[in-house]
């Protein structure tokens, strides 16, 4: 694969012509054509937060105008009236933006999708109204006048110079851009955009992440903002409304989503156009508009994305190191505080899904939990992993009680699980999928993975070599760098327990694993589960499959209508006249 | 504040508010057939306005005359959104796809009237009953407030009994629910799905029309209108059509109030911090149910 020469081709002929775009402009005389490079080079940086935030993380923002607005203002305000250097005030607005990048990102919390496009269409225009509201800082509808280009002592920045740092800053942001989307944070990103509850359940703080994902875009949007008010020497508010919102998306679309080079194509492709287009200037925006319907109908991946496909380049993948030989864990002696499920209930609107059920988990043990059709199974493993609040009892697990902390805090205290009907990050590739699930156990923050600290480094390079190996014990390893989707169903499940055990659970929630599953599957994934077993995990099953429960369980619990009915060792539970009822009906005489 | 105007800026939050419910209502027929939010709906009420401009206004026709003409544009308008913006996205839950898809749309058919109308607001006679208010007890009401509040009430009332009483209204819901189920069950779903888009163009061009005498015909109203509308939908809860009306009501009376008591100028930025605010208290709204899947 590496040595795929179209692929090869691809990348030297993509750095010649950025090196070839990059210097360029060094030799450009015309002042109009310069101001055209440095004003692309704003466009990549501010681009390419947006691509943090809206394509990766899939947070819609229709208004990060307003926050390339609060930069430039900011940055306008601290050098035009405070007289304080563009050095100073650009790292300044930066954080200030950044600030108002998590206020906006709060919302996010509750609400996603459509509501949270609207309010940042609110956004946009409140930014614009105070800016409106304010003329004694702002100069109002009037615009801000004397912003200058930056000076280093008594050397003043000629338009060639200032080109130099906006493209240099561009080329930094692109480079710690790819370097947040390959890591841990930018699986993270993709991972709740894919499937928010599957993301809390793997162990990743969705909160946190959708908020460091606002803020490093907002952030970008801030140094945009500031070095956009320093080109222009004029700041007025109809450069920062709703046209230039949408015009900011249209470059992410164009030039492709979650591709790093993506904003820099669309951000030359939608600064050159109109050039060549003023004869239809009047028309721009309804181009726009159809450009937008166009590219995220027919072309979602944008150009990049097209010409990948037509050359068939595959994603980036990592190099995949040799595997570690997986870890023994040694089982530590069985102590009866492990999982302790005491008097719990769970009401949906009337229907009692779960009541007050006891269940007692025994470390060490493949404990098996089955039941007809609606008895309250599933819905008894949402509330352990926290994916459903309880209505009364206690969940205590080593002692803590569990019943009110978050999913990613759950799987962080050590338990983890898998779906019903297989649950994986579609647009991500099988190894991808089983790191996502180590999330939890990697401390490195964003601003580490940005400048590839040499433990982030280590601690990913871990990450992988552990992947590898999980996935070399399901027999996946050769399908590491896969789309998890073209893999079979029963493939997929073994993904999702290889991420479920990324994490270092001590108990691991298997819902129907076997579901789907051939013969001669159902056995392997029989001796999967026993080996897990081997390595300390204790293992919870939810199964309907009979056969295959009673041959691997140390005790089953039977549920009947949310209620428990039975619970024993194997033999003992088959032979209950209870159970006998529940699956087969009464016997009446 | 003399009692005086007091009931007067009640009558005309009542009024604004009724607009802004009958936007809501235009929201919600679209989303409770195709849990689609249409991003492009604001821009409707736009084209709906200026049609009506061109109709009335410009041509003289009768106003019953060109409220129907222009609800049958903005209707074929709102179908051509669902066949390019809406149809092709197979995963409605991949609701980027779709906001970005109306969105677009919407740009591009804002930026089609400005070409068309120009960009600076028309001027739109009262058209119910003149200019000469009404007292009433003390209070100067003008006849097209009334009339206003009327029209609102009789679409609420209407689009509810037809989703709760006729079998067509049944055939809706389903399709809402589930729209495979609904299609075994013999409903031709793409029949429905074409039907509440051409609905809501209906209430988009009435909307259009009633508030131009408020606010002239403004080409660049569709974004705020928009917004404010699915503010209400929001307060009043998605899908329920009685919600939309009060939620109307209430955003219309805060509305006319802090431009009063405050400034006129504070009027967006506490419209849009009541949105903010809502989504924070309560996504689901006041008065429905469900929520959209975010």
């Amino acid at each position: 694969m590496i040595n795929d020469p179209t692929k090869d081709l691809y990348k030297r002929f993509t750095l010649g012509l950025l090196t070839a775009y990059v210097f360029v402009p060094f030799f450009i005389e015309n002042l109009y054509y310069l101001h055209l490079f440095e004003l692309v080079a704003i466009y990549i940086i501010v681009v390419s937060g947006l691509n943090i935030v809206t394509g990766c993380a899939g947070q819609v923002s229709l208004g990060h105008a307003g926050l390339v607005a609060i930069g430039a203002y900011t940055s306008a305000i601290l050098t035009v009236n405070y007289h304080l250097s563009f050095w100073v005030a650009l790292p300044v607005a930066a954080l200030f933006t950044a600030v108002f990048g998590a206020l906006l990102g709060i919302p996010s919390l509750r609400v996603g999708g459509p509501y949270l496009a609207l309010i940042t269409i609110a956004f946009n225009f409140l930014i614009d109204k105070i800016i409106l509201a304010w003329p004694g800082m702002t100069g109002a509808a009037a615009g801000k006048w004397g912003i200058r280009l930056p000076s280093i002592g008594d050397y003043q920045f000629s338009h060639t110079a200032y080109y130099g740092l906006v493209i240099g800053i561009a080329l930094l942001t692109m480079l710690l851009c790819k370097n947040i989307v390959t890591s841990r944070w930018g699986r993270a990103f993709n991972a709740l955009r894919n499937d928010e509850i599957l993301a809390k359940t793997s162990g990743i703080n969705i909160y946190y992440a959708k908020l460091a994902a606002f803020v490093i875009s907002a952030f970008l949007a801030g140094v945009g903002g500031s070095l956009w008010s320093h080109l222009h020497s004029y700041i007025s508010p109809e450069a920062f409304r709703f046209d230039r919102s949408v015009l900011l998306l249209l470059m992410l679309l164009v030039g492709g989503q979650r591709k790093i080079l993506g904003p820099l194509v669309g951000a030359v492709i939608l600064t050159a156009l109109p050039e060549f287009l003023h004869a239809i200037e009047e028309y721009r925006l309804v181009i726009y508009g159809v450009a937008l319907v166009v590219c995220v109908i027919s072309m979602p991946e944008g150009l990049i994305g097209m010409i990948r496909g037509r050359l068939k380049i595959v994603p980036e993948m990592p190099v995949v190191p040799k595997a570690e030989p997986k870890p023994e864990v040694s089982p530590e002696a069985p102590a009866d505080d492990f999982l302790k499920v005491l008097g719990v209930s769970k009401r949906f609107e009337g229907v009692c899904a779960v009541d007050s059920v006891d269940i007692d988990v025994a470390r060490g043990s493949i404990h098996s939990l089955i039941g007809p059709n609606g008895a309250g199974k599933t819905t008894m493993v949402n509330l352990i992993t926290g994916v459903e609040r309880i209505n009364g009892g206690e969940i205590r697990f080593k002692n803590d009680r569990i019943d009110r902390l978050s999913p990613h805090q759950i799987t962080g205290k050590g338990i983890a699980r898998t779906f019903q009907n297989v649950r994986v990050f579609k647009d991500m590739t099988v190894l991808e999928n089983v790191l996502v699930g180590r999330h939890c156990r990697i401390g490195n923050g964003v601003l580490a993975v940005a400048f590839r600290l040499p433990k982030a480094r280590k601690d990913e390079e871990k990450a992988i070599q552990r992947a590898m190996g999980l996935l070399e014990m399901l027999g996946l390893a050769e399908k590491a760098n896969e789309l998890v989707t073209n893999l079979p169903h029963g493939h997929q499940h073994s993904v999702e327990i290889a991420r479920a055990l990324m994490s270092d659970p001590e108990l691991l929630f298997l819902d129907e694993p076997v579901s789907g599953l051939n013969p001669e599957e159902i056995d392997r994934m029989g001796v999967i589960i026993k080996d897990i077993k081997k390595t300390g995990i204790t293992i919870f099953l939810i199964e309907h499959y009979v056969d295959f429960v009673m041959n691997i369980s140390d005790i089953v619990t039977v549920f009947d209508f949310g209620k428990k009915i039975a619970e024993g060792a194997p033999q003992q539970v088959q032979d209950d006249q209870k159970v006998i009822e529940a699956y087969l009906g009464v016997e009446r005489a | 504040m003399t009692l005086t105007t007091f009931f007067q800026l009640i009558v005309s939050g009542l009024s604004i508010g009724s607009i802004y419910g009958l936007v809501a209502l235009s929201y919600n027929v679209i989303f409770n057939t195709t849990n689609v939010i249409n991003f492009a709906q604001g821009e409707l009420v736009t084209v709906g306005a200026l049609l009506g401009f061109t109709f009335y206004v410009v041509f003289k026709y009768p106003l019953f005359l060109a409220l129907v003409l222009a609800s049958l544009v903005v209707s074929f308008l709102a179908l051509v959104i669902e066949r390019v913006s809406v149809r092709p996205v197979k995963d409605i839950s991949q609701n980027f796809i779709w906001i970005m898809s109306t969105f677009g749309f919407g740009v591009a058919l804002k930026h089609t009237a400005m070409l068309i109308w120009g960009k600076s607001p028309l001027p739109f006679p009262k058209f119910i009953g003149g200019n000469e208010p009404i007292p009433f007890f003390g209070v100067l009401i003008l006849p097209q407030e009334i009339g206003i509040f009327f029209i609102a009430v009789v679409c609420t009332v209407g689009l509810e009994l037809y989703r709760k009483k006729t079998i067509f209204g049944t055939a809706v819901r389903a399709t809402a629910l589930d729209r495979e189920t609904a299609s075994i069950m013999g409903i031709n779903t793409n029949y429905v799905i074409y039907f509440s888009f051409a609905i809501s163009g209906i209430l988009a061009a009435i909307c259009g029309i009633l508030v131009s005498p408020i606010t002239f015909a403004d080409p660049t109203m569709g974004i705020v209108l928009g917004v404010k509308g699915f503010v209400v939908m929001i307060v009043g809860g998605l899908g329920s059509a009685t919600g939309a009306i009060l939620g109307g009501l209430f955003l219309g009376l805060i509305e006319t109030f802090s431009a009063t008591v405050i400034s006129s100028l504070w009027k967006d930025i506490i419209t849009f911090l009541i949105l903010i605010l809502v989504m924070l208290v309560k996504p689901s709204g006041f008065f429905g149910k469900r929520g959209v899947t975010g």
